[in-house]
């Protein structure tokens, strides 16, 4: 018997675990130099390699929102790394550019990123024609970047020989690296890298708050280079013409011209389900709490300057005044942002509707919207059974725009997808548009920049909707939808049919 | 063979320790703990050897009221990744059933017991979609997966071949591919799924008189154990195939005091559409050594199909067969079972049915019928 038993062991120990690596999906396993355009930038710099310099601003820098490890800005010279040496490999599999990332400090410390697809950093765009004047501000003017994980051996950090023990301690405790596409505009780029303290996690356990271990060790800001960036911008939407240098307001002038056509967006619509709104913070006078880690140290760092955030109903009286986010990509109180929310107090009407999805019956579309509104908000193609009680499902205004925050190497695609993995199908939008004529409308000039979905418990009976403001420093909305039963039961049926 | 039983531990730890993620979280700290209270009412018309009538339900569901408490844990919420292994969830569920009968000389029998039924450790590990479960839970003997598993009245094949449809021990599931998982458990063989508790002699009969007694169950190991697997597409797809496989030496559910050495082979096919059809079929061959009838070669099967109507109606159909052909005797067993269930759901917590069986045992040409109310409702909070 226990040979039996051995033997069954050691066949699952040889099969050993499927972990989706992303330089391995959607490859024929061919691989082949870069293509000539890149290749020939790359040239252009000593060693074909391509050195950047970065800002590291440490402690001067007052808007690094997050706690901060001890080393954090400590030292001049160490782990603040200002320059970036990028490294075209000399193979790649077809349809992938992949490079080294190496990130040096003034004493030669080093943080190493293999292996790295330049693409996943370029902004997709999903629409096509004229649609994509508004998406090119969605999803170029959109923050989004990649988390590389230590357990899983993502990432590797060098230090020169001489470093203290300090420097081996803060290196231990590093978990995270993050390359970021910042928001502000094309090229500016991020790097960041995150520490685990568990000096007082036990007491944190016991709080009401859900603050976590992770600590800023560094946090850098630089440019890519501007001919590489439109390359890539290239590569990756070929059908693309909008250049990546157009002045902002002009693109937001043109965008706002287009109408969105809905029915490009999704399937057709089935029915509009009767649900009922059990609450609107704005009349209910709710109070406005952080809703998650972020705006907890947005607010604890006060990014908002001037108004009254207190309720959901004081946030929309009076303009509300917020730090700029300016420069490489940094917050800036010397010229604050001013968005009078007004407009969403006539936000008082949410209408679910059922889209006809061929893989499941759950997937909706959400409209905000209100007699005397003059903009609707709409949030689509959402699967409902993907939702949950204990976490926050974000969804950025766009068109199946890039979370702020993603693995690079990706969770393998189930009923739910890596936003570069998705069917064309299942693709989520948020639109802001005029209610009138379905002209879109610039959130960013709104003061909205995303949006959040949740339940208010496990039972998954009722739909929480957030609106969240600029820089999505606080929220500024929100109501509660009591979902009708069969779409509650379809719910759980798609559950335990699908994620058993 | 202490060699080998070393060399298996240290399998088991080696895997337990090479597997773990990371998320965005609400910052108020949501309920985690949940307590869930189900009852179960359900009789109806019985036609079975002692004649017709009416009576509790003879079949699962029983008459019962079920409790279960299942927890996420915070610290792992909290800090929102796993590190190599790390538990992640906690569920107990036990019920009470009442159960009522007629026994083979014609007198009525009444009893309480105490079942334990899904309860169990999960461990998430830093691999995707890779999980541990320790503890009692369902065996993977081929999927079929339920449309509306609330106390559904439909066949059970594990159930119906073990005499167990859950077992004691430890659970895993990983991918190897895109389009490959690989389920594993190893099992305790029925050994810890008796009623914990059984309070009988309620009724008092013509030919017993008999006092109420409380017993506890007989724990006593007979060296039984279960291996069981199955490889084939993930749950998320709309069709599932798997191979499935078992062995392992459980109770003879046929020959009382008997031991049975299985090993079954088998495959399962799912197919799903959307949130409205579910059709699953399984088909299984085994070759078993019983201490009395010798080597026995079986087949078993089960097809069930479950359709969800207007958002309200559940239908349900499903049959289950078991055949061994005992060589040794020139003889065989052979038993069925048809069920079939119509379900209109006042709420997810909430649902009336109209039941009806049908099975046969054919070597003893025994057959038995029934059509039955069920009344089922829960309070609180569940996943």
């Amino acid at each position: 018997m226990y040979r039996k038993i051995l033997l069954v062991l050691l066949v699952f120990s040889f099969i050993g675990c499927h972990s989706v690596k992303w330089n391995e999906i959607n490859t024929t396993g061919d691989t082949s130099v870069a293509p000539e355009v890149v290749t020939s930038i790359f040239e252009k710099y000593p060693n074909k390699k391509m050195t950047l310099k970065a800002i590291n601003p440490g402690y001067k820098y007052l808007y690094d929102v997050g706690e901060k490890d001890s080393v954090y800005g400590k030292n001049a010279k160490s782990f603040r790394f200002t320059e970036i040496v990028i490294t075209l490999l000399d193979k790649m599999p077809k349809g992938k550019i992949l490079v080294d990332f190496k990130f040096l400090d003034a004493k030669s410390n080093s943080v190493h990123v293999n292996n790295v697809d330049l693409l996943r950093l370029i902004p997709k765009f999903d629409t096509a024609g004229q649609m994509n004047y508004p998406e090119m501000i969605t999803e170029e003017y959109n923050r989004f970047g990649y988390v590389f994980r230590k357990e899983h051996n993502e990432f590797s950090i060098t230090l020169n020989e001489d470093s203290k023990k300090e420097l081996q301690e803060a290196t231990d405790r590093t978990y995270r690296c993050k390359i970021t596409n910042n928001c502000l505009a094309p090229t500016k780029w991020e790097f960041d890298l995150t520490s685990e303290d568990y000096t007082d996690f036990n007491t944190r356990l016991k709080d009401a708050s859900n603050l976590n271990q992770n600590r800023i060790l560094s946090h850098s800001w630089f440019y890519i280079d501007t001919d590489l960036y439109a390359t890539l911008m290239k590569i990756k939407n070929p059908n693309m013409d909008i250049p990546v240098s157009i002045e902002y307001d002009t693109l937001s002038k043109i965008a706002e011209e287009v109408v969105v056509d809905f029915n490009k967006l999704r399937s057709p619509i089935i029915k509009r389900e009767y649900s009922k709104v059990i609450e609107f913070g704005y009349k209910s006078g709710r109070k406005i709490e952080p809703l998650d880690v972020e705006q907890h140290y947005k607010k604890k760092f006060e990014l908002l300057l001037k108004g009254d955030v207190s309720t959901y109903t004081s946030v929309l009286e009076e303009p509300i005044h917020t730090t700029q986010f300016k420069d490489e990509g940094f917050y800036k109180s010397e010229t604050p942002k001013i968005f009078d929310l007004k407009w969403m107090k006539y936000l008082d009407s949410v209408y679910l509707n059922t889209i006809d999805v061929k893989d499941a019956q759950t997937y909706v579309e959400i409209e905000i919207t209100g007699k005397w509104a003059p903009y609707k908000i709409t949030i689509g193609n959402v699967d409902l059974a993907q939702l949950n009680e204990q976490k926050l499902h974000g969804m950025l205004f766009g068109f199946n725009t890039y979370p702020k925050t993603r693995r690079y190497n990706t969770i393998q695609s189930t009923i739910n997808y890596d936003a570069d993995l998705l069917p064309e199908h299942l693709k989520p939008y948020v639109v802001l548009s005029q209610k009138e004529n379905n002209k879109w409308v610039n959130n960013q000039y709104k003061g909205v920049e995303k949006i959040y979905l949740s339940y208010d418990s496990i039972e998954q009976d009722i739909l929480e909707v957030y609106v969240l403001s600029y820089e999505r420093i606080t929220p500024v909305w929100m109501a509660k939808i009591k979902l009708p039963k069969s779409l509650r039961e379809k719910i759980r049926i798609r559950k335990q049919l699908y994620q058993y | 063979m202490n060699k080998f039983k070393c060399y298996i531990l240290l399998l088991l730890l080696c895997s337990l320790g090479s597997c773990f993620s990371q998320s965005s979280i609400k910052k108020e700290k949501q309920q985690t703990q949940f307590f869930y209270t189900q009852l179960n009412l359900h009789g109806g018309y019985i036609h079975d050897i002692n004649g017709n009538r009416w009576d509790l339900a003879n079949r699962s569901p029983h008459n019962q009221l079920a409790f279960q408490y299942f927890g996420k844990r915070k610290k792992l919420l909290q800090k929102g990744y796993v590190k190599q292994l790390s538990l992640s969830a906690y569920k107990m569920r036990f019920s009470i059933p009442f159960i009522k009968e007629v026994n083979d000389i014609g007198d009525k029998e009444a009893e309480f017991r105490v079942q334990l039924l899904d309860t169990w450790l999960k461990f998430d590990t830093k691999w995707d979609r890779t999980y541990f479960w320790i503890g009692n839970k369902g065996i993977p003997y081929g999927h079929n997966p339920k449309l509306d598993p609330v106390s559904d009245f439909m066949t059970n094949l594990t159930k119906m071949d073990y005499g167990f449809g859950q077992d004691f021990g430890v659970f895993f599931r990983t991918p190897i591919s895109e389009k490959l998982d690989v389920e594993f458990s190893l099992t305790a063989g029925g050994w810890l799924s008796k009623s914990m508790l059984v309070c009988d002699n309620l009724l008092s009969s013509s030919s017993q008189n008999e006092k109420a007694t409380i017993s506890f169950a007989n724990y006593d190991y007979n060296s039984t154990w279960l291996v069981s697997g199955r490889m084939g597409a993930p749950t998320f797809k709309k069709n599932e195939f798997g191979l499935i496989f078992s062995s392992g030496k459980i109770s003879n559910t046929l020959v009382k005091n008997d031991l049975l050495q299985i090993n079954r082979l088998g495959a399962d096919w799912v197919y799903k559409h959307k949130e409205t059809i579910k059709l699953s079929n399984q088909l299984v061959l085994g070759y078993n050594t019983s201490n009395i009838e010798g080597d026995l070669a079986s087949f078993h099967s089960q097809t069930a199909v479950d359709v969800f109507l207007n958002g309200r109606i559940f239908v349900s159909s499903s049959f289950a067969y078991n055949y061994y052909d005992v060589s040794k005797l020139d003889s065989y067993h052979a038993n069925y079972i048809n069920a079939n269930s119509i379900t209109y759901s006042f709420s997810p917590h909430t649902r009336l049915r109209l039941n009806h069986y049908y099975s046969a045992a054919k070597e003893v040409n025994e057959k038995q019928w029934g059509v039955f109310l069920q009344f089922v409702t829960g309070f609180g909070k569940r996943p």
